[in-house]
């Protein structure tokens, strides 16, 4: 896998613009594609991964707090006079 | 002697109800259901709010400690190794837009928080409607509640909606990591 090859792996990725520009900016500094530079991207891959992985906790537990805050509203009492 | 035998005729509940004293009481039996209720609600919504805003708070750290600290950190390591600022730059910037955005849904849900006191504001002045000039209370103060349940159906579709964006992150996180492994393999073979 040349850089050639590694920058259309990268693009049938349909990753964000942003982060497809860091990596070809970093594959064209690069002298070759080599061990060293793979890594790099995938290290690079795996963060934006992690990424994903806490957001989506971070969102359940946002998601749960809406979820409460609903149900507690719905048990106030509308009023006075039944 | 016929009007006073009239008097005597009277129902004794009707004659009762026109006595002011009677009137006044109904009053001030009004005015601790108004009491008990309207304050019951404001210290329940208070309750129930301050719990709200103090969970965000909460969370809002959380996003700090576990995802903008530690992205920015690695982001950092991996542009000094490339020589590319640009790594960090991104990584700190996105996930600082994400603590942001659970800023920005928490102050959105605020913004119905204040109509939804001025709702339950409406319904005491409702309340007091009725008892000064008659007002057709019940009716009116059922529109509000309605009004007010509808709130608390936005925050659940919100609650819907939220949890299908983690979802959809769950399934491009496993996508990317295994690009990842993808091109690891590929290194070795090539």
């Amino acid at each position: 896998m040349n850089k050639e090859e590694l920058k259309e792996y990268l693009e049938g990725l349909g990753l964000e613009e942003g982060l497809k520009k860091i990596l070809f900016e970093i594959i064209d500094k690069a002298p070759v594609a080599d061990q060293a530079l793979r890594n790099t991207i995938a290290e690079i891959l795996e963060l934006q991964a992690d990424f994903y992985d806490k957001s989506a906790d971070l969102l359940e537990e946002e998601a749960s707090l809406y979820e409460k805050l609903a149900d507690e509203l719905d048990a106030i009492p509308a009023s006075p006079i039944k | 002697m016929s009007e006073t035998s009239s008097e005597v005729s009277k129902p004794p509940q009707a004659a009762e109800k026109n006595k002011p004293e009677v009137a006044q009481a109904q009053k001030t039996g009004a005015v601790e259901q108004e009491k008990s209720f309207f304050q019951e609600v404001k210290e329940k919504a208070n309750i129930i709010w301050n719990r709200f805003k103090e969970a965000t708070r909460v969370l809002l750290g959380k996003a700090d400690e576990r995802l903008v600290m530690p992205q920015t950190e690695k982001a950092t390591e991996i542009a000094e190794k490339t020589k590319t600022g640009s790594v960090r730059d991104f990584f700190k910037t996105q996930s600082e837009n994400f603590r942001d955005g659970i800023k920005i849904r928490g102050n959105d849900i605020a913004a119905g928080w204040y109509d939804f006191l001025a709702l339950t504001n409406k319904g005491r002045e409702m309340f007091w409607n009725k008892f000064s000039w008659g007002g057709a209370w019940s009716g009116e103060n059922r529109a509000k509640a309605k009004e007010r349940k509808d709130y608390a159906k936005q925050i659940r579709a919100k609650n819907v909606e939220i949890k299908e964006k983690a979802r959809k992150k769950r399934g491009e996180a496993e996508g990317l990591k295994n690009a990842a492994a993808n091109i690891k393999e590929k290194t070795a073979a090539v």
